[in-house]
């Protein structure tokens, strides 16, 4: 280990400043890795199959694209991200969905049917309060979507940007 | 009961009302709520040889403890009024009161100096609002009765007290219709 670290410490004076080079090595792998948690966390059909296929497709896929794509590495932890989630999404219908007894001891109890039964007897007989929670979600979905317009534009402006340098 | 005589439980005194309360889970985007208690156990916290200056509200089945500060409990002396009562069972350990101050420790640091009492802990009913948030999913949110905060460590003793009230609800309910069936079979 204290031998690689030697050898990759020769190398990793190529790669620029120290933080850069810990990121654009990072890009590679941490994309990939997000997607496989995010899958974990927001699908309950996900299984073991698809989180591998996932994990390994992304990263396969960010090292295709930035050699394949002039693109900047900043761009591998999207990558990472997208196509590990919709690969091992893809990947875990070809294979049994968990069992309630897995999904048990990953999901909050306030989850489960048994106890959304419960709670829906308990809010039918609660004290009503009034339509202010539609107005928190409008608020959530709001804000989505002014960070996705703002995510369009800057890429708008990135792209002007790029154009403008290669003319000018 | 504790160390096998009958300790009093102490009834804190609830201090958001039902409009402040509505107003606080309106904005956590609760469409109904209700008033609760919870029955947790108080420990006191000072310095070595001295008197309380803080309480540790906890329970065997919680990560993280609730800190009240205030040199006496703030109690009531009429019982806890309506709303459902919620049990979190026997007294922790002093292991597990060791673990969850020291979790309080760790995350305040001003308080590390701060020991735990050596005395038996104190039953208490603590008040809350609960919450139900529908979408998808009904969600549940514990606020407290006495600050109004979020508390979501309370969140799996709730659920749980709350599932063995739906039971028993339903076990009391059904043998009501058994006794009534037998009556009119009788008549």
């Amino acid at each position: 280990m204290g031998l690689y670290a030697t050898l990759f410490a020769f190398f990793a004076g190529n790669l620029g400043p120290v933080i850069e080079a810990v990121n654009q090595i990072g890009s590679w792998f941490y994309g990939a890795l997000l997607g496989t948690f995010l899958l974990a966390i927001f699908s309950h059909r996900a299984n073991a199959r698809g989180a591998t296929a996932g994990l390994i497709t992304g990263m396969f896929a960010v090292w295709a694209v930035s050699a394949l794509l002039d693109i900047s590495w900043l761009y591998n932890n999207t990558d990472g991200v997208a196509v590990s989630m919709s690969v091992g999404y893809l990947v875990s219908l070809t294979a049994p969905a968990p069992s309630q007894e897995q999904l048990s001891d990953v999901i909050m109890t306030e989850a489960a049917p048994d106890m959304q039964a419960v709670l829906a007897a308990r809010a039918d007989n609660a004290q009503v309060i009034g339509k202010e929670a539609r107005l928190t979600r409008r608020r959530c979905i709001g804000l989505f979507s002014w960070f996705c317009l703002m995510l369009g534009m800057l890429a708008l402006l990135q792209g002007w940007a790029n154009e403008w340098w290669a003319n000018g | 009961m504790s160390g096998g005589r009958m300790v009093e439980c102490l009834t804190l005194a609830r201090r958001i009302t039902a409009t402040a309360a509505q107003k606080r889970l309106q904005r956590l985007g609760a469409n109904a709520c209700e008033p609760a208690w919870i029955r947790l156990w108080a420990t006191g916290l000072g310095v070595a040889d001295g008197k309380p200056g803080a309480w540790l509200l906890s329970a065997q089945e919680m990560r993280r403890a609730l800190l009240l500060v205030d040199a006496e409990l703030p109690a009531q002396k009429e019982k806890p009024s309506a709303g459902v009562k919620i049990d979190s069972g026997s007294p922790p350990t002093p292991e597990a009161m060791d673990r969850l101050w020291l979790w309080e420790r760790i995350a305040t640091p001003r308080h590390w100096r701060i020991q735990m009492l050596d005395s038996t802990p104190v039953p208490i009913w603590l008040p809350c609002w609960l919450g139900y948030a529908r979408g998808r999913q009904l969600r549940l949110t514990v606020l407290s009765g006495l600050s109004g905060e979020t508390l979501p460590m309370l969140k799996p003793i709730v659920l749980k007290g709350l599932q063995q009230a739906y039971r028993n609800g339903h076990e009391s309910a059904t043998k009501n219709s058994r006794t009534k069936a037998r009556r009119e079979k009788a008549v």
